[in-house]
């Protein structure tokens, strides 16, 4: 109670001003804090902060941990995947069923919301979104949740999908203009995957996009009949990009569905494993970009689709680069989806070589089969949710990955539903790596023993990622050396954060259920 | 080393996976297993295990006398149209039936049952009492549990290759003999390990992620490593932990040593190694022979 009317104090002379963050704040970028999920909505994760920098990041030290407590639920979930939004001094993030409100100097609980047990799937949460005096969080069962970011007191909450269909979800809403945009998740019965935009004061639905295209439709060829294209997957699980130029919504889709049965839905099964543009204001598809066609491994293609504008080929254009879980990286003209670059990042061996649009054709001998088929990278995929970065100032692209193997079985009788097969994981390792992006070559490759957290860098010459050995590091960009480590008690379980206070950079990051913070030291 | 590996597998399990129902579940299931487990004085690790795997599978534990007598009552009463596993035939999937899933014990399947749908053929069954149709949702409930929980799959004949040509593999190509003898460690192989569980530990002698998850005692190989530090001493020993910056041995007489990377020079002899590097050069024909000569091995 104490802390709770100690924070009104702090945020009173705020409130009387203005709203903590008006949605117009995030055309402007991160402007020294961290007030969406990738940072801005180019989601670079490239921070302009420099006053921790190479040469003095050897001084980096703790500046506070926040430790969470009575957070429940338990099990995988119940670690800090989400990347924490930074906005006026106050630090908001999650876990499946909770959210927090912790002051961002000094790791101090401003409140705590906690949601009630419920049976939606409590794999991970990645996070809140923030719209004027108002924030939003998807519940494992489903519901999106506003609250007030004064004191974490629930606004209201709207039923997003259906949990009794085995949709959960965990995706950190995108707020553009007067749109909240929520993704969902699950595929383990055959459900369709959307998208949809919502009202930020009453919740209700503004647009809802399908991932499989209605009948007649364009991409509605790629399903064999009704029944396959209307249980065909694609959920939309991790939160996309947006260039307010262009007025473009971009967005990753998750796998089709049934998963590892291909035979009844013979196609290419669009728009799963894709990137696709929407107009924000209406949901209507601008482009799609299939990076999986006939996906029968898992791969959803929800990795964050990065925006920059860059010269490629000698013309300045404005791109979309995705490392994607199926092993290759991507490099698409974002104004019109023009393929211009693909390249694989790991060795994969489930693909016959490029198609005519850049597409890894799929080789039908390395699908699943009721006796195995080797195949690499498993159904974890080459990368995964794990946030990319792209510095600018290097022109690299940063993306943990792994070269692993996993044996896919097909296992369904008779009527291949839900997953229909499953796959044995072989190993598990993890590497970052930096890409160019003009060519797709690897130029350095740092081994952090495992497939780990969310990657970040900076102005200051610094990429700060975690490896599998609970150490928070800091790496040359440049080279992939490393410069600077520190024991965290925990692998990072999330993308690290960047923000400016008081004239001091910070940098948070996420290790199981703390929050670990770090600034220069005093003498720096 | 055991805990290492446990530890590295079960982060990457923490952070990698695909966003599933089936997973997510098993993440509650972990929960609700402690939490039974607290309150269950000394279950049998038997019953440790099924427990588990039943939360892994994740959804309300169904009532399996009921799911038994339901089918009993779907099979001759609904099969004909909607198929003996409710997959559907002439009449709809009941599977992944939104008014299915939405049922508790009856209450929107059973007007459906007792009025029938004239308008799309469905006859009306109103002799059905109110516990039968409660059994026929609990059927139907199990038959989407059986599609949502993945891991209780199960993976059919995979001993389907060449053992002669298998043989062939083993001491050619893939170099196995070199590190393995099938008269000595691998003797009785195929006695010890199923199929599949034989196929993986093949192919990469790690642990199984579920086993992992269970907590199961998974047997792996010591690996040796040898420190040589910037005095001058060599120490070997088995190793417990390496990383970046620091590794760590049990040495020849049990005591924990560790060294910083940065000042010791490390030599660790992995046998593993030797397995990843035949990752990528297997076909699928080559696995397949080499587990069906493995299964010659009893």
């Amino acid at each position: 109670m104490k802390r709770a009317l100690l924070a009104l104090v702090l945020l009173a002379p705020l409130a009387q001003h203005a709203q903590q963050l008006p949605p117009d704040a995030l055309l402007k970028g991160q402007n020294g804090s961290w007030p969406t999920y990738n940072g801005d909505y180019s989601g670079k994760r490239f921070s302009p902060l420099k006053q921790i920098n190479s040469s003095n990041v050897a001084a980096l030290s703790t500046a506070w941990v926040y430790h969470a407590t009575n957070y429940g639920a338990g099990g995988f979930g119940a670690v800090i995947k989400s990347t924490p939004l930074e906005v006026n001094g106050v630090l908001y993030f999650t876990m499946p069923d909770n959210v927090w409100a912790v002051d961002a100097r000094s790791g101090r609980e401003i409140w705590h919301f906690k949601y009630p047990p419920n049976e939606g799937g409590h794999i991970g949460q990645r996070g809140v979104a923030m719209w004027g005096d108002w924030l939003y969080f998807e519940t494992p069962d489903c519901n999106l949740i506003s609250l007030n970011a004064k004191d974490g007191k629930e606004r209201w909450r709207k039923q997003i999908a259906d949990v009794k269909l085995e949709y959960f979800c965990t995706v950190s809403p995108l707020v553009v203009g007067n749109h909240i945009v929520t993704g969902v998740g699950g595929d383990s019965l055959d459900n369709p995957g959307y998208l949809e935009s919502r009202d930020p004061e009453t919740g209700e639905v503004q647009w809802h996009w399908n991932t499989e295209p209605a009948k007649g439709e364009p991409g509605s060829e790629s399903w064999p009949n009704d029944d396959a294209r209307s249980h065909g997957g694609g959920m939309t699980w991790m939160t996309g990009t947006y260039d307010p130029e262009l007025h473009l919504l971009y967005w990753g889709t998750g796998n089709p569905n049934p998963v590892h049965a291909g035979e009844a839905r013979k196609g290419d099964n669009l728009w799963t494993c894709s990137i696709v543009a929407l107009n924000v204001d209406t949901g209507k598809m601008a482009w799609g970009y299939q990076v999986s066609p006939h996906d029968t491994h898992d791969w959803d293609a929800v990795q964050t689709p990065i925006l920059f504008d860059a010269e490629f080929q000698g013309r300045p254009r404005k791109l979309l680069a995705q490392a994607s879980r199926n092993g290759f990286f991507f490099v698409l003209d974002r104004t019109n989806g023009e393929h211009l670059l693909t390249a694989p990042f790991i060795k994969s061996n489930w693909s016959m070589g490029i198609n005519a649009k850049g597409q890894p054709i799929p080789d039908p001998k390395k699908e699943p089969a009721r006796n195995g088929t080797l195949v690499s990278p498993s159904s974890n995929g080459a990368s995964n949710w794990f946030a990319p970065t792209f510095d600018p100032e290097t022109s690299l692209f940063y993306v943990v990955a792994s070269q692993s193997y996993s044996v896919f079985y097909l296992t369904a009788e008779g009527k291949a539903e839900g997953f229909a097969g499953r796959d044995d994981f072989l190993n598990f390792p993890g590497t970052i790596k930096a890409i160019d992006y003009r060519s797709g070559e690897i130029k350095w490759t740092h081994d952090i023993g495992s497939m780990g957290p969310g990657l970040l860098t900076t102005a200051g010459n610094l990429l700060f990622t975690g490896d599998s050995s609970a150490h928070f590091i800091a790496l040359d960009p440049a080279t992939g050396k490393t410069l600077w480590h520190a024991g965290i008690g925990a692998n990072q379980t999330n993308g690290a954060i960047t923000y400016e206070l008081d004239g001091k950079q910070y940098v948070v990051v996420g290790a199981g259920d703390s929050l670990v913070a770090f600034r220069l030291d005093k003498s720096e | 080393m055991r805990q290492a590996h446990f530890v590295r597998a079960l982060s990457a399990l923490l952070l990698a996976v695909s966003l599933s129902a089936a997973q997510a579940d098993q993440v509650a299931g972990a929960e609700k297993e402690r939490n039974a487990q607290q309150q269950k004085k000394d279950p049998t690790q038997k019953e440790k295990t099924e427990n588990a795997l039943a939360n892994l599978m994740g959804g309300p534990k169904l009532d399996q006398a009921a799911v038994d007598r339901g089918r009993k009552i779907f099979v001759p009463t609904c099969g004909f149209c909607h198929g003996n596993d409710a997959h559907g035939k002439s009449g709809p999937d009941l599977v992944r039936s939104t008014l299915v899933l939405h049922d508790n014990k009856g209450d929107t399947i059973g007007p459906v049952i007792h009025n029938g749908r004239p308008d799309r053929g469905m006859p009306a069954f109103p002799s059905l009492t109110t516990d039968q149709i409660a059994d026929v949702s609990t059927f139907l409930h199990s038959r989407a549990a059986d599609v949502t929980n993945r891991f209780a799959y199960q993976i059919g004949d995979v001993v389907t290759g060449d053992a002669r040509k298998g043989a062939e593999f083993f001491k050619g190509e893939g170099h196995c003999a070199s590190c393995h003898s099938t008269s000595g460690d691998l003797a009785h192989i195929a006695t010890k390990y199923q199929a599949v569980e034989l196929q993986r530990r093949m192919l990469y002698p790690a642990p199984n992620l579920i086993d992992m998850f269970l907590g199961k005692a998974v047997k792996t190989a010591p690996i040796k490593v040898t420190v040589h530090t910037a005095s001058g001493e060599e120490v070997s020993g088995t190793l417990d932990h390496i990383d970046e910056f620091t590794v760590s041995l049990h040495d020849a007489a049990g005591w924990y040593r560790s060294f910083s990377r940065e000042t010791a020079k490390v030599d660790v002899q992995d046998p593993r190694a030797a397995h990843e590097a035949l990752l990528p050069k297997y076909t699928d024909d080559d696995m397949h022979n080499l587990l069906a000569y493995l299964e010659t091995l009893k």
